[in-house]
């Protein structure tokens, strides 16, 4: 295991930039309590990089809640409008036949399809509205530039201190990492542009 | 594991559980000596190492299959449906219930990764993947009759709410209306659920392939384009949880919804022994049933064949077993209640028809659907069967049979004798419904063995999470009150949307 | 352009007739117009408009359309000068049809008919309203014979041997025959031709007679009527013609005759045995019909009681019924009641003698016994002795004289024939095709090979061509000049809709040449006819005109007479009554679609199902279940039929009804030269037809191995007890007017939505049960007018089949060998709330404001669910391409192009299609009408179905407007609606069929 002290040599610091501190931990425990720990010390744009999502963390992290049930609402609804009025101008207004001797804008036999639409809909609020939230796809994220990273889609935690966050400082947060133990840290940094 | 590492709400399913579909949520599903690494390994295995043999014959043979397919098609736009069995009165024959039981098989995917995820079970994180992977894979098998079966294929676009030179558009009273959009709707919402389930194993994979050798180039470039760039954080995590549920939430009511639109097909129309309210709950159980049966006899095979007997215990099969028998029971509840009906409406019509099915000269049909689906079930009552390896391999094929011969009786047997006896006829199939048919079998395949090959079979992300020590011992919450609630984990409880 | 040289007038003999119907016009075209109105709101054009195109001009316009619809120049107008039925060419406006009037011959009727023509194609057949053989009906060949016209295999040269030779070639040749028998004054010279009904033939034979006094004239079709020729000739000592009446009759008996099918006359018979049992309320009364026959026949099926006998047995009945009124009810039968004192009741069920005598006597001069052409002359003797001492005659029956007295026996006739070839030198057949239908023990073939010359003229290049040294096309009906003498003595002209397709000559043109008539073309020889026919006044040419407009000679029928009939003559010919045959007989029956074989290569009547079998595509060996029970052979399995040394082998089939140990076998199949469509088509069976038992003869019957794959379009015979062809007794209608109604009652339910009115025009039929007798003429009507496709046997098997009307025949009653027929036409029932409407995805099927189910073919896709979901299941799908390619993927030749009609889609594979109540004639009405500037009234528009009806079972019109037929129709107490409780609510309705039985039969 590297020391804790030891920054990234590789590093040429006049041509790059800092671009955040990096933690890595074994278990979700140090990550939750070293996250609980940045909150406390009033960072805000620090993140958490877990497997999986763990449990707690969001507490731990201080996140508000998500607006996405929100997007999905407005879409779903979206959709339902959409569906009801697509039939009822193309069968009852537009070009209206009489169908089996039933009014052509009858509305019992466009359920069915309303509420597809209405289910698509939302379900295209969710997905795209996952993404617009996370701004994903983004693949040139500077933490890719951290060799050990790969594992936090393994079986390691992550915690990252962004450099734009007000209260960093580099040796005050580094100091207030190394107090979490962790099982190693790292500045990252990418090209200044 | 000990009790000291459950979530208040893991305490509440264990102790004050009433409903035991509660207690499916074991514990336990995975060896506890199982470490997230060792499970990495596990799951990435088949899409790393080298190829199979078993994997390549299999591959060949199917594509052999997704040939005759190709070859069947061809004749049938060539020449025109004729080349088919159907007639008059039998206009609906295989490629209608082809269709309805491939839809019947997607199912059981979408009700494992949603219903159960709904209902909390955590030993369906195991076959989710896989199951979803088969319901789309399947829904595409469907989604080939509806778009062949017609006369003039070049013109379905004319189903489709387009202007077009005879300014006139699609009849929105027609059951087949909601059908394009019921399937068209089902296949994409399982597509998405499956794919957001999927980025962040993707994105293991990505990080797994290292190396400079060009294949390695080529995985790492594929695997992190799809991934988009996952990078497990949390405050993605928070809205991925969320979207995650409202996926599960929505493709619940629908899967429903889509089985019951397929079975207006039939309710909605005139004839006799289609004429039914009971159709749609009964199809949509029908479905369950057959799509269960489809993922256990896949998920026996995929098993031994890559070595997970880890990740997909004894336990799994079980309860798969254990709902195979339950919809079974309930698919033979519906068939006795049809006759009951038929007998009670007075309706003489109906009466014949469900006469005609039991003894009629299609009563082989019958009788092998009631064996495969209602008889030969009955077998899982006794635990030793349920935990069987070739018994419930054996019935699930069984019950796959029987499910077909299921539609194949309500649709021909519904057709060949309805009201006027002078225009009664017989149906019987020509070897081009057999080619498309077996030819649907090679083209899934084909795709599914493409899927194990190069995709995580199980949902890595999803699994490590219900490993012991995978969450915080004490909780972090502080004065933030308002957020235990939201602090959700998609392998345990979700929560409602906010309503405080 | 080369077309246009076949239409130089060059060709067309300068005659200064040719323009007088320019002059005619323009004295006084408002005339012309007028005519032509009331009959044809069809013909759009008015004579303004229409005037202002020259004959040159349409002439232009119909070859260029020729050119343009690729029909190679077949498309010619005949170069003599023809007055159509409406309109005159010249004011024809392409892409409007025109009707002219012409007539067939049917079995020595002459059947008036009105011909559409497209363009100069004719494509539709109708009957003559005026005429009094055909008014305003066809039967099912008539409607058939317009795919005849464009068979492709039609011959379309002379040939010597196998060589092609030319028109030219056959005048030297008929040149040089007159020359060699001038010389032996003909002793050489036989001529065999079909009977005729031709004032022109009869004048032309004489004068042939006259300028070759030793040649021999023959006649013969294998489908005559020489029994009823002589049976009169003993009666009365003439041949006349006996004309029932049964409209009039209360008791019809029906002896082995199948007066509504296959006999002579049968349309007028049809007609007025309907009109005898119409029943509108419940003081109406109706006719009762016994059927004492040897098959089960279409009008045994329309039976109030039917007695199946052996062919043997049936002369033993007439005996023993002709006893009991001699002795039971003192029946004055002069000497003829000692000759029956040998009569015996042996193996006959005494009800139907003591019955059948007491009803016959309760209705003394308005009863009717009729004698099928099957039983020999004695029988129908006997049968005018009956009728006679009945009072029938002058009543219930009158006679006429017949057109050619001087025919003989044919079976003789074609015996000697056969014996004259020897030491002939020239034998001319014309038309006919006695090589194959002749009585197999003559062996025609052989002996035409021995004859040194020897012609056929035919339209195809048969059996008959190919046994005689040379083979002449000869013209179809449709492209010939003609005349016929209907059965009451009318005379009827037949002009041609088209000049021949392949050429050809006609049995008057090839005598003309024999008689040496400078102008022999058929026009002119008619023409030269009509002069001296009766009712042709002075002023020859308007007479001409008239003629040629209505078809026929008004008033040139001869007054109806009684007959004197001699008792003794009856008497003596009846002679000893001969032993029953026990064991097995075989019963020659004329079939309903090939009659006598010539129609075999038309795949219209191949695909027709059978009136009572609904077997399509084959011809079989007709058993009753119990014979066939005896046998142990089932539906289709072989048999072989043996009558002494000669044998054919032929897949039975169970008919119930049939009578026991009674082969019914169908003439005209299995033709080998008929064509692509009939070669090989089902079994021969002339070769077991001798000359000296023509009609049925002692057989023996074995199973053989192996069974053979028979089509049909309806295999299940039960209604299954459900409300279907619904049909009562008198006594249940008496009782209860409304019975149908009852038993298929429509459900009071709310409606779930504010229902459509039509106002304006409401289309609708109606179908009277009561009145259909099952002839299947609706279906080829609907077939040649809607361009419905043939499909094959295979795919009939298929059950693919594209008939828009369809015929149901179910058999009700308990004992499978007498059973009750119901026969139930079927086309869209135009469902006012349309299960099919509702779950088209595409709309391709949706409601007209006057209450139509439309389809719009080329939005159809082809989901096949509203063929589900039609309880009627009258839709019909196209699963190939019928029409471009066919079963056996040979091309559909051009020629069947011709027959289309212009005015309706020819619909492609993967379409759905169904019958719209013809609403391409709606249309026509309505431009028509909208032209004439006044509104739709009743009877402007007819659908094809009903037009055709022999007995006008069906009913179209206008239901908004109470006057209209179709209104009354629905008012009639037997009224119905099928599957009423389905709620679909038809627009098409039935009215239930009620049966006459005598309650002693039954006692």
């Amino acid at each position: 295991m590297t020391s804790p002290t030891k920054t990234n040599t590789t590093v040429e610091s006049d041509e790059r930039v800092a671009s955040l501190l990096l933690a890595e931990y074994e278990t979700p425990d140090g990550c939750a309590d070293a996250a609980a720990k940045l909150r406390d010390a009033g960072y805000t744009k620090f993140d958490a990089h877990t497997p999986y999502p763990v449990h707690g963390m969001d507490a731990a992290m201080g996140m508000r809640d998500t607006p996405i049930g929100w997007i999905v609402l407005a879409m779903g609804m979206t959709g339902c409008l959409a569906g009801f009025l697509m039939m009822f101008w193309m069968n009852g207004i537009d070009y209206p036949l009489v169908i089996g001797g039933k009014p052509p804008d009858a509305i019992p036999s466009m359920v069915p399809v309303m509420f597809e639409m209405t289910i698509l809909l939302s379900a295209f609020g969710a997905v795209f509205g996952l993404f617009g939230l996370c701004q994903l796809p983004r693949h040139h994220h500077p933490i890719f530039n951290s060799d050990r990273f790969a594992r936090a889609t393994d079986d390691h935690f992550f915690i990252s201190v962004d450099a734009s966050d007000p209260k960093f400082d580099l040796k005050k947060t580094r100091l207030l990492l190394e107090g979490t133990t962790p099982a190693h840290l790292e500045l990252v940094e990418e090209y200044a542009s | 594991m000990s009790e000291a590492h459950f979530t208040p709400v893991e305490e509440e399913l264990a102790h004050g559980a009433e409903s035991p579909i509660e207690y499916l949520g074991e514990r336990n599903l995975l060896p506890p000596t199982m470490t997230m690494r060792q499970l990495t390994e596990t799951v990435c295995a088949p899409t790393e190492l080298k190829t199979p043999k078993a994997w390549w014959i299999g591959f060949g043979i199917a594509l052999m299959g997704a040939g005759i397919l190709g070859a069947s098609v061809s004749w049938l736009l060539f020449k025109g449906v004729g080349v088919w069995g159907n007639n008059s009165p039998v206009s609906w024959a295989w490629d209608i219930t082809n269709f309805v039981w491939w839809i019947g098989i997607g199912h059981a995917g979408t009700l494992i990764s949603a219903i159960l995820f709904l209902f909390r079970q955590k030993w369906r994180t195991s076959i989710n993947r896989f199951a979803e992977a088969m319901t789309i894979f399947a829904v595409m098998c469907a989604g080939i009759y509806p778009g062949l079966h017609t006369g003039r294929p070049w013109f379905d676009y004319y189903m489709f709410p387009v202007p077009n030179s005879m300014v006139l558009w699609p009849q929105f009273k027609s059951p087949l209306m909601w059908d394009i959009f019921a399937v068209s709707t089902y296949f994409t919402v399982s597509a998405l659920f499956w794919y957001v389930g999927l980025i962040p194993d993707l994105a293991t994979l990505r990080d797994r392939s290292t190396g400079d050798t060009l294949p390695r180039k080529v995985r790492r470039f594929a695997y992190g384009f799809f991934s988009l760039g996952w990078r497990g954080s949390n405050r993605h995590w928070q809205h991925y949880e969320r979207a995650y549920m409202i996926l599960a939430g929505l493709s619940t009511p629908l899967v429903l919804s889509v089985h019951s639109i397929v079975s207006f097909d039939f309710a909605t129309s005139v004839e006799p022994g289609w004429h039914t309210t009971i159709f749609p709950p009964y199809f949509v159980a029908g479905a369950v049933f057959s799509g269960f049966a489809m993922v256990l006899t896949l998920m026996l095979v995929c098993r031994s064949v890559f070595d997970m007997k880890d990740v997909v215990t004894m336990k799994h099969l079980e309860l798969m077993n254990k709902i195979m028998l339950t919809t079974g029971s309930l698919v033979g509840y519906a068939y006795a209640m049809e006759f009951f009906v038929a007998y009670y409406s007075g309706n003489q019509y109906e009466r014949y028809v469900f006469l005609n099915r039991a003894i009629g000269p299609y009563a082989w049909a019958y009788w092998s659907m009631i064996a495969c689906n209602v008889i030969f079930p009955q077998v899982f009552w006794w635990k030793r069967m349920r935990t069987s390896i070739p018994v419930m391999f054996v019935i699930s094929i069984l019950i796959n049979i029987g499910m077909w011969f299921e539609r194949f009786v309500i649709i021909v047997t519904t057709l060949h004798r309805d009201y006027l006896p002078a225009v009664w006829g017989m149906y019987s199939p020509t070897i081009w419904d057999m080619g498309v048919y077996i030819g649907t079998f090679g083209f899934f395949f084909t795709c599914f063995l493409l899927f194990l090959r190069w995709l995580p079979m199980i949902a890595l992300a999803e699994v490590k999470a219900t490993l012991p020590n995978a969450h915080p011992r004490k909780s972090h919450a502080a004065d933030h009150a308002d957020d235990h609630g939201h602090d959700t984990n998609l392998a345990e409880e979700p929560t409602a949307l906010p309503a405080e | 352009m080369s077309k246009r040289e076949k239409y130089s007038f060059a060709a067309a003999p300068a005659t200064a007739k040719k323009f007088w119907k320019s002059l005619e016009a323009k004295e006084n075209p408002a005339a012309f117009a007028k005519a032509a109105e009331p009959e044809f709101p069809m013909g759009v054009g008015t004579v303004e408009d229409a005037a202002s195109v020259s004959r040159r001009g349409f002439l232009t316009v119909a070859t260029a359309t020729a050119a343009a619809i690729g029909l190679e120049g077949c498309v010619r107008r005949p170069v003599e000068q023809i007055l159509p039925y409406a309109q005159a060419p010249e004011y024809l406006n392409p892409g409007v049809p025109m009707h002219y009037a012409t007539s067939v011959e049917r079995r020595g009727e002459a059947l008036g008919l009105l011909v559409t023509t497209h363009e100069g194609r004719p494509t539709k057949i109708e009957g003559n309203p005026e005429h009094p053989a055909s008014l305003g009906s066809t039967d099912l060949l008539a409607q058939a014979m317009v795919l005849d016209l464009y068979d492709p295999d039609r011959s379309n040269a002379p040939k010597q041997g196998e060589a092609k030779k030319t028109f030219a070639d056959v005048d030297a040749l008929m040149a040089s025959i007159v020359r060699t028998h001038s010389a032996d004054a003909g002793a050489g010279l036989r001529i065999l031709a079909t009977p005729s009904i031709s004032p022109s033939f009869l004048r032309l034979r004489a004068a042939v007679q006259q300028r070759f006094p030793q040649a021999k004239f023959y006649t013969w079709t294998p489908v005559n009527e020489s029994n009823a020729r002589e049976g009169a000739r003993l009666a009365f000592g003439e041949p006349v013609v006996a004309h029932h009446d049964y409209q009039g009759a209360k008791i019809i008996l029906s002896i082995d005759s199948d007066f509504l099918q296959t006999e002579s006359g049968s349309i007028r018979s049809a007609r007025r045995f309907a009109d005898g049992r119409r029943l509108s309320q419940a003081t109406d009364s109706m006719s009762r019909l016994y059927v004492v026959e040897s098959t089960h026949s279409t009008t045994g099926a329309n039976a109030d009681h039917r007695l199946a006998l052996a062919p043997s047995k049936i002369t033993a009945y007439l005996r023993a019924l002709a006893k009991e009124l001699a002795t039971a009810h003192r029946i004055e039968l002069g000497p003829l009641g000692a000759a029956l004192q040998g009569a015996s009741n042996a193996g006959l069920p005494t009800k139907w003698i003591s019955n059948v005598a007491k009803e016959l006597v309760g209705a003394r001069g308005r009863s009717v016994i009729v004698a099928g052409s099957r039983q020999p002359a004695a029988v129908h003797a006997l049968v005018h002795a009956l009728n006679a001492a009945l009072g029938n005659h002058g009543a219930t029956i009158v006679f006429s004289s017949v057109a050619d007295t001087t025919e003989t026996d044919q079976t003789a006739s074609i015996t000697a024939f056969a014996a004259g070839l020897e030491g002939a030198k020239t034998a001319i057949i014309l038309g006919g095709n006695p090589v194959f239908d002749a009585p197999a023990d003559l062996d025609l073939a052989t002996k035409l090979a021995r004859v040194e010359t020897s012609l056929h003229f035919s339209g195809t290049h048969d059996e008959t061509c190919h046994a005689t040294k040379w083979h002449v096309p000869r013209a179809h009906e449709l492209e010939s000049w003609g005349d016929l003498r209907a059965l009451d003595g009318t005379v009827t002209i037949q002009q041609p809709l088209i000049a021949p397709l392949f050429g050809g000559r006609t049995d008057l043109e090839v005598l003309a040449q024999l008689a040496g008539e400078r102008n022999w073309r058929g026009y002119y020889v008619v023409r030269q006819t009509l002069r001296g026919a009766a009712g042709v006044q002075n002023g020859f040419e308007s007479e001409w005109r008239r003629v040629l407009h209505r078809g026929f000679v008004a008033g040139s029928a001869e007054p109806p007479r009684p007959g004197v009939i001699d008792m003794s003559r009856v008497a003596t010919a009846l002679g000893r009554s001969e032993p029953a045959v026990d064991g097995f007989e075989a019963v020659f029956l004329a079939c309903a679609k090939m009659l006598d074989g010539r129609h075999a290569n038309n795949a219209w009547l191949l695909e027709l199902p059978d009136p009572l079998t609904r077997i399509t595509w084959d011809n079989v060996a007709l058993l009753s279940p119990k014979t066939a029970s005896e046998l142990g052979v089932r539906n289709g399995d072989m048999i072989r039929v043996t009558r002494d040394g000669t044998s054919i082998e032929l897949p039975a089939w169970k008919l119930p009804g049939q009578p026991d140990k009674a082969v019914g076998l169908l003439m005209g199949w299995g033709r080998k030269h008929a064509g692509r469509y009939g070669n090989d088509v089902g079994f021969d069976v002339y070769p077991l037809r001798r000359s000296d038992a023509l009609h049925s003869a002692a057989v023996q019957v074995a199973k053989l191995a192996g069974s053979y794959p028979i089509s049909q379009t309806q295999d299940h015979d039960s209604m299954e007890g459900r409300p279907i062809a619904i049909d009562g007794t008198l006594e249940e209608f008496k009782a209860d007017p409304t019975f149908a109604i009852h038993r298929s009652p429509t459900p009071r339910t709310l409606p779930l939505w504010r229902e459509v009115e039509y106002r304006g025009h409401k289309w609708g039929l109606v179908i009277d049960l009561g009145a259909c007798t099952g002839c299947n003429t609706c279906v080829i009507a609907c077939q040649s007018e809607n361009n419905i496709p043939t499909v094959g046997k295979a795919m009939v098997a298929k059950g693919r089949e594209m008939h828009w009307i369809r015929i149901d025949r179910y058999f009700v009653g308990e004992d499978a060998n007498e059973p009750e027929v119901a026969f139930q036409p079927l086309a869209c029932q135009q469902c006012e709330e349309a299960p099919c409407e509702n779950v088209c995805p595409v709309e391709a099927t949706a409601h007209s404001p006057e209450g139509l189910n439309d389809m719009a073919y080329n939005r159809c896709i082809g989901t096949r669910y509203c063929a589900n979901n039609c309880p009627y299941k009258a839709r019909r799908f196209n699963y190939f391409n019928w029409h471009t390619k066919n079963e056996a993927d040979e091309e559909v030749p051009p020629t069947r192009q011709m027959q289309f009609n212009p005015n309706v889609t020819v619909r492609m594979r993967g379409v759905m299609e169904k019958c719209t109540y013809c609403v391409q004639r709606i249309e026509t009405a309505r431009t028509a009408t909208k032209i004439a500037g006044r509104p739709m009234r009743d009877g402007d528009i007819n659908v094809a179905c009903a037009q055709a009806c022999p007995s006008n079972a069906i009913t179209f019109g206008d239901l908004n407007d109470a006057a209209s037929r179709v209104s009354r129709q629905n008012q009639v107490s037997r009224h119905y609606k099928l599957l009423a409780d389905i709620g679909a609510q038809p627009r098409t309705t039935f009215l239930a069929k009620v049966r006459n039985p005598n309650p002693e039969m039954s006692a």
